[in-house]
C-alpha cells in the first residue's frame, strides 16, 4: 500500500469512530438532546417534534456541522493530519452558507460571520492567555445568541454548539485535565448551558438584545487583545 | 461642455439578466482554445521547473514562459470563456484578453505595461462609459509604474542569471502595490472603476483580479526587501479591510468580492518573500478568483458556497505560511476575509439558472475544495517555482494526496492541516446518515396520520 493510500485508511479508521461516537453522533445526539430539553423544554424530544425537525433539516448544512463537531480537535481518540480551528471555523461557516435563511439574512450572516472570525482569532490568541479566551468566547457566545433568536432548527443547534465546543477546545489548557471531566461535564454542561441561553434569546425580550453588532462589539477588542497580548 | 448622461444599464451581473447566464459562443471558443493550448501545450513545456524567453529582442525575450505565466494564462483565458456574457461585445473580450496574457507572460517591464492598459481599454470599451473620468483615472493609476520603468527601477522579469539578486528598492514595491490596488476598486484608491463596474461587472471584476498578476511577476527575477515586503502586506491588509467594509455596507456585488480576493492575493504577494508557502496560498487564490467569477449565475447562494469552499484552501495555506512567520493576524483576514463576503452572497438569496459554463466552473471549483492538493502540486507550486529569483522552495508544504495538505515544521512535525479530502469524506458520511435518517423519520412522521 502506498504511503498515501494508508495515510487515507488511517484517517478513515480514526474517522468514523469521532463521526459516529464521540464527540460526533451519538454523543452530539446526546448533546442535543440536552439543548433542546434547555431550550423547549421535554416537549422539545417527544418523538413527534423530533421527527418533524429531522424531516425539515437542511442536510448537506447538518451533515457539515456533525463532521466539523466530529473533528473537532478535544481529548479521546487521535486523528492523523487532524484539522486545527484555521480549518473548522471556515467548515462551521460553509455550514451556515448552506443553511442560510432570506428572511433576516443579513443578521445571520453577520452573526455567523463574527463568529468565525473570532474563533480565527481563538488560534491567534491560545498563547496569549486566558483572558484573550475569555473574552472570544464572550464574543462567540453573543453571536450564538443573536442567531439562534432567529434560527431553532436541528442544523442551527448543531452549528451552536460545534462552534461552543470549538472555543472550548481551545481552552483546554486552562480547564481541568481528563477525558472523562471534558466528556461528561464540560462539553455537555457547555450544551445545557447553549439550551438555556437560546431559549431567552428566543423569549420577547431576549430577542431585543440579540444583535450580531453585539457580537461585532465583542469580536474586535478581542482581536486587538489577541495582537497586544500576543507574546 | 456638459457630460452626457449616461443612463444606467441594468445590474449586469444579476444571473436573471437576460443572456447572461450564457457565454458568448466566439469568445467562449476562443478562450477554451486558448487556455488548452497553454495547459496542455505550454504546460508540457515548463514542466519540471523549465522556463524559457520567447521573441528574442533588446538583450532578452519580450515574453517568459514559465509554469507562473502559464497558469495564469491559462485560467485568464478560461474566465473569460466561461463568463463574457453572450450580450456583450466581443472585441473587448479579444482587448482584455489579449491584454491580460500580457500581464501573465510578459518579460519587458513596458510591454507588461502596455498589456495592462490594454486590459483596461478592453474594459473601458466593455463598459462604453462616455464620461472622460474613467479613461483619465485609468491612465493615471499606471503612472508610478510607468515612471519606475522610466528610471530604469523595473528590470526584465525573468530570473536572475546568477549570484543574489538585488532586492527591489522599498519604494518601488510600495508604488506597485499602490497601483494594483489603485486597479483593485478597493475603496479610496480604487473608486473610478464603480462606473465601470455598474456597467461592466464582470469585465471590471476581471482586471480587478487580473492586477496581482505584476506582483507575481515582479517576483520572479528579485524579492522584495524587508521593508518593501511589510509595507505592500500592510497594504494589502488594509486594502483587504476596505474592500471587506466596502462589501458589508456598500452593494455587494462581483466587483466588490472580486477587491477582496485581489487585496489578499497583494498581501500574501508581499509576504512571499519572507514566506514561500504563503506565495503558493496567494498563487491559489489568483488562480481561483477568475474561475469563482463565471459561477455568479449558479445563483447568490452557490455563489457564496463556492467562493468559501474554492478560496478556503488557498486562503488556509496562505495563512498558515503567515503564522510560521510571526505574522498571527493574517488569518482572520485570509480566511475571515472570504467568510464574510460567502456568508452575505448566500444571505442575498437571489435565485440563479444552471448554465453550463457555471457548472463548469463550479465543477472545478469544488474539485479544488475537496482535492487542493492536485491544484497545489499541478499549478501552484511550479508556479511559485517560476517565481525563483524572489520566493524560496515552499517545502514546509506537504500534499497528501489520500488526505489532504499540511504544514511541516523544521524538525519535521505536524504544525497544522487541512486535510480537505479526509473533510469531504466525513461530510460525505454524515450526509449519507442524515437522509437515510430524514427518509426513516419522514415515514414515521407519516405512519400516524395513515393510521
Amino acid at each position: 500500500m502506498t504511503p498515501d493510500l494508508a495515510a487515507f485508511s488511517d484517517w478513515t479508521l480514526a474517522l468514523l469512530p469521532r463521526l459516529f461516537l464521540y464527540p460526533g453522533g451519538l454523543f452530539l445526539l446526546a448533546s442535543l438532546a440536552l439543548l433542546r430539553l434547555a431550550s423547549g423544554g421535554p416537549g422539545a424530544l417527544a418523538p413527534r417534534a423530533v421527527l418533524r425537525d429531522l424531516a425539515g433539516a437542511n442536510a448537506l448544512s447538518l451533515a457539515v456541522a456533525w463532521a466539523a463537531v466530529g473533528l473537532l480537535p478535544v481529548p479521546g481518540g487521535t486523528l492523523p493530519f487532524a484539522p486545527g480551528p484555521h480549518a473548522l471555523a471556515p467548515l462551521l461557516a460553509l455550514s451556515l452558507v448552506l443553511d442560510i435563511r432570506a428572511v433576516r439574512g443579513r443578521e445571520q450572516a453577520l452573526a455567523g460571520g463574527a463568529i468565525t472570525l473570532v474563533l480565527l482569532v481563538r488560534a491567534v490568541g491560545s498563547e496569549a492567555g486566558a483572558v484573550v479566551w475569555a473574552a472570544v468566547g464572550l464574543a462567540v457566545l453573543a453571536g450564538v445568541y443573536a442567531l439562534g433568536a432567529l434560527r431553532d432548527d436541528l442544523a442551527a443547534q448543531a452549528r451552536a454548539t460545534g462552534w461552543v465546543w470549538l472555543w472550548l477546545s481551545a481552552g483546554l489548557p486552562y480547564l481541568p485535565d481528563g477525558l472523562a471531566w471534558l466528556a461528561l461535564v464540560v462539553l455537555p454542561a457547555a450544551a445545557l448551558a447553549l439550551g438555556i441561553m437560546l431559549r431567552v434569546a428566543r423569549g420577547e425580550r431576549g430577542a431585543r438584545a440579540a444583535s450580531p453588532a453585539i457580537a461585532w462589539s465583542l469580536a474586535l477588542p478581542s482581536l486587538l487583545a489577541a495582537l497586544l497580548l500576543a507574546p | 461642455m456638459a457630460h452626457a448622461h449616461v443612463p444606467a444599464s441594468p445590474r449586469q451581473d444579476s444571473p436573471t439578466s437576460t443572456g447572461d447566464n450564457l457565454p458568448h459562443g466566439a469568445i467562449a471558443a476562443v478562450g477554451i482554445i486558448l487556455a488548452l493550448a497553454q495547459a496542455v501545450g505550454l504546460g508540457l513545456l515548463v514542466a519540471g521547473g523549465r522556463g524559457f524567453d520567447l521573441l528574442p529582442a533588446l538583450g532578452g525575450g519580450l515574453y517568459r514562459i514559465d509554469a507562473l505565466g502559464v497558469a495564469l494564462g491559462t485560467v485568464f483565458a478560461l474566465a473569460v470563456a466561461l463568463g463574457w456574457p453572450r450580450s456583450a461585445r466581443p472585441l473587448p473580450a479579444l482587448l482584455l484578453l489579449i491584454g491580460l496574457l500580457h500581464l501573465a507572460y510578459s518579460r519587458e517591464p513596458l510591454l507588461l505595461y502596455l498589456g495592462w492598459e490594454a486590459a483596461g481599454l478592453g474594459l473601458l470599451l466593455a463598459a462604453d462609459v462616455a464620461a472622460r473620468r474613467a479613461p483619465v483615472a485609468l491612465l493615471a493609476s499606471g503612472v508610478p509604474l510607468l515612471v519606475a520603468w522610466l528610471l530604469g527601477l523595473v528590470p526584465a522579469l525573468s530570473p536572475p542569471p546568477g549570484g543574489d539578486p538585488q532586492p527591489w528598492p522599498a519604494a518601488v514595491a510600495a508604488a506597485l502595490g499602490l497601483v494594483v490596488l489603485m486597479r483593485s476598486g478597493v475603496p479610496l484608491l480604487g473608486g473610478w472603476l464603480r462606473p465601470l463596474a455598474e456597467r461592466a461587472p464582470f469585465p471590471a471584476a476581471l482586471y480587478v483580479l487580473a492586477g496581482p498578476a505584476v506582483l507575481a511577476r515582479a517576483l520572479v527575477p528579485a524579492p522584495w526587501d524587508a521593508l518593501g515586503g511589510w509595507l505592500l502586506a500592510l497594504l494589502g491588509a488594509a486594502g483587504m479591510v476596505a474592500a471587506l467594509l466596502a462589501f458589508v455596507w456598500g452593494d455587494r456585488g462581483i466587483v466588490g468580492a472580486a477587491s477582496v480576493l485581489a487585496a489578499g492575493a497583494v498581501m500574501g504577494l508581499g509576504l512571499a518573500s519572507v514566506s514561500p508557502v504563503v506565495a503558493v496560498g496567494a498563487v491559489l487564490l489568483m488562480l481561483v478568483g477568475p474561475v469563482w467569477l463565471c459561477c455568479r449565475t449558479l445563483g447568490r447562494r452557490a455563489w457564496g458556497v463556492l467562493l468559501l469552499a474554492g478560496a478556503a484552501p488557498g486562503a488556509w495555506v496562505l495563512s498558515q505560511g503567515a503564522v510560521t512567520v510571526g505574522y498571527e493576524v493574517v488569518p482572520v483576514l485570509a480566511l475571515g476575509g472570504i467568510a464574510l463576503p460567502a456568508l452575505l452572497l448566500a444571505a442575498d438569496g437571489e435565485p440563479g439558472r444552471l448554465a453550463w459554463p457555471a457548472l463548469a466552473a463550479g465543477v472545478l471549483l469544488v474539485l479544488v475544495a475537496v482535492y487542493p492538493q492536485a491544484a497545489v502540486e499541478w499549478a501552484a507550486r511550479p508556479a511559485v517555482g517560476a517565481m525563483a529569483g524572489g520566493v524560496g522552495v515552499p517545502s514546509g508544504l506537504l500534499a497528501n494526496w489520500g488526505v489532504g495538505l499540511a504544514l511541516r515544521a523544521p524538525d519535521e512535525t505536524l504544525q497544522a492541516a487541512l486535510p480537505a479530502t479526509g473533510i469531504a469524506l466525513a461530510v460525505l458520511v454524515a450526509w449519507a446518515a442524515v437522509r437515510w435518517l430524514k427518509l426513516l423519520a419522514g415515514r414515521a412522521a407519516r405512519e400516524p396520520e395513515e393510521r
